[in-house]
């Protein structure tokens, strides 16, 4: 059964409230289900072409350099009543001086068997600011496959901030792929926030290659795997430029039992003043936080909910 | 007034059979500031954690604690904090993603009057700028003990263990916690202080001196004071390298 446009993008609005995400469909500049165009607004300062291919959509994003979005861009990219092969390629181009601030929620609805691949490339410039939120709801009784993998090239002096957010139902089989370019004095900061559930099977990788001097990279990660979980987290750093600095921290926290973790940090310096750091911690919440908040009165299990929280929030 | 928590000839030993607590003994009365002195390794912390049954210090190898006339061997740390005992550990822990203002609130779950904000001015912490700020790394140490402080007065229980809370804090402020630490009698939480400030005990009712693992003497603060600085400082068996320090310096 096909719902009536209208309200399909009202079940998505109704998954973003889910997920914490107070937002009504005036704000939205963008809705397609899979290869279905809902809602398309013209923005101020953006140009974007959106065509629908046979699996999804390919997108064109252009800022003109020195434009300034001084609103949230929000983004729908979601699939409310089609399941199967789904395909989005999305490529975003910042131009010089220019700013920006772009969510994108992936919306996956109920009862569906999907395979679906976001493929996003981002190409941010010369003291360009980006910054990008996924957000992700995927409800608890579809079968994911889910590929998120996300390219960005930096060039001078250009910051960019991605936050990855997994964090509500279940995550299905994930993996997210970040590929980072990171030019002179620019700086990357990547986030995720995971939480995987019963038979989920995660897998965050992040490669950030520092090519300009003084280039800065961190990648940070919060995992959390529940009973019956796997999850995986693989941070690659190339310090490859005079001065470049990367640190990645990633903490895997377990709550449950039957649990698989992994936690791979590479680091891979081709120059003598690189500087690489990592930070991993696999295992369970630390006693003393959770002390610290029992002597307030929480019992353990509600201290480990109020440490989990904060963790993914 | 009675005692409001009293400690039975309390005895810990290690699972590798080093002797910790010999002994203790110490009743705490109600309303009062009572200070408990020592040198480091004395066993003050594993004192004050087997009160609040906090870092795996629940049961004692010997003895009782009583708190409020029951004994509370073994019970867990949060059946002691909602039966009104908490601790602020020596060194407090951070998080991720909470806000000052949300712990404090949690802190104050079961006093619907605390106020908040009040007891971060209290604490020298402008609410404008430290409520939206995470209790994680970014804090100072001072500022992180500041903030527990803060959470104990938001929680107002009937007695805090406070395990060096002025450690890390400026020494302009010591003066100002001392109040803070009257305020706190007088709103009715009973205070048993772990210092190494003399300033601080100054302001007790009373004060323990706690050597080698017992209770050696309870009464007014600065004759506590005295003997510390007369006799622990300068013992062997605590502290054998500031004694020879002492005798390098007397040569
Ligand atoms: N689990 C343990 N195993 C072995 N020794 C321990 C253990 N816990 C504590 N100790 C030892 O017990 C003694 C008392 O420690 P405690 O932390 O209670 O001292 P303290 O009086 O609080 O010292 P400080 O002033 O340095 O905080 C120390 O010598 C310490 O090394
Ligand atoms: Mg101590």
């Amino acid at each position: 059964m096909k719902l009536n446009l209208d309200s399909r993008i009202l079940q998505g609005i109704d998954f973003l409230h889910k997920v914490g995400v107070n937002i009504q469909p005036q704000d939205l500049a963008f809705f397609v289900d899979k290869n279905e165009i809902l809602h398309k607004k013209p923005l101020q300062g953006i140009k974007s072409e959106v065509i629908p291919t046979e699996f999804g959509i390919k997108m064109r994003t252009v800022i003109e350099p020195g434009v300034k979005i001084d609103y949230p861009v929000a983004l729908c990219f979601g699939n409310i009543s089609h399941g199967g092969e789904h395909i989005n390629e999305q490529e975003l181009i910042v131009g010089e001086g220019a700013e920006v601030k772009i969510y994108t929620f992936a919306l996956i609805g109920p009862g569906q068997t999907l395979h679906r691949k976001d493929l996003v490339t981002v190409r941010i410039g010369k003291n360009a600011k980006v910054e990008l939120y996924d957000i992700h709801y995927h409800d608890r009784s579809a079968d994911i496959n889910f590929y998120a993998e996300l390219n960005a090239y930096l060039d001078e002096g250009a910051y960019f901030y991605n936050l990855l957010k997994v964090t509500d139902q279940k995550s299905g089989k994930f993996r997210t792929k970040f590929y980072g370019e990171v030019g002179p004095r620019a700086v990357a900061v990547v986030e995720a926030k995971m939480k995987a559930t019963e038979g989920d099977d995660v897998v965050v990788e992040d490669i950030m290659k520092l090519v300009g001097e003084e280039a800065r990279g961190l990648s940070k990660s919060r995992i959390i795997a529940l009973d019956g979980a796997k999850a995986e987290f693989i941070g690659e750093a190339y310090g490859e430029a005079p001065n470049s600095r990367c640190h990645i921290d990633c903490a895997e926290v377990v709550k449950g039992e039957n649990v698989v973790l992994k936690n791979i940090p590479v680091l891979v310096s081709t120059n003598e003043t690189a500087k690489l750091t990592h930070e991993a911690s696999i295992g369970k919440i630390d006693k003393k936080q959770l002390e610290t908040l029992m002597a307030k009165g929480l019992t353990e299990d509600e201290a480990t909910e109020v440490v989990v929280q904060g963790m993914l929030r | 007034m009675g005692a409001l928590l009293e400690v039975r000839n309390l005895k810990y030993r290690t699972e590798e059979g080093k002797e910790i607590l010999k002994g203790v003994n110490l009743d705490v009365k109600e309303g009062e500031i009572h200070v408990l002195l020592g040198p480091n390794g004395a066993g003050k912390s594993t004192l004050a954690n087997l009160i609040a049954g906090a870092g795996g210090y629940e049961e004692p190898t010997e003895g009782e604690i009583i708190f409020d006339g029951k004994v509370i061997n073994g019970k867990p740390l949060y059946e002691r904090a909602k039966m009104g005992l908490t601790i602020a550990f020596q060194e407090p822990a951070r998080f991720e993603g909470i806000t000052v203002e949300e712990y404090l609130k949690l802190s104050a779950r079961n006093n619907p009057d605390a106020d908040i904000e009040e007891c971060l001015r209290k604490v020298g912490l402008d609410p404008c700028h430290y409520l939206h700020r995470f209790v994680d790394d970014s804090l100072s140490g001072g500022e992180r003990k500041r903030i527990e402080l803060a959470s104990i007065m938001c929680m107002k229980p009937k007695l805090a263990v406070l395990d060096e809370i002025d450690s890390g804090i400026d020494f302009v402020s010591i003066d100002e916690i001392g109040n803070l630490f009257k305020t706190m009698r007088d709103e009715g939480t009973t205070l048993l202080v772990i210092t190494h400030r003399e300033n601080i005990a100054n302001i007790a009712d009373r004060a323990s001196l706690l050597c080698d693992g017992q209770i050696v003497e309870t009464g007014d603060p600065r004759k506590i004071i005295k003997k510390f600085e007369k006799e622990c400082l300068v013992c062997e068996v605590q502290n054998p390298s500031l004694v020879k320090e002492v005798k390098v310096q007397n040569n």
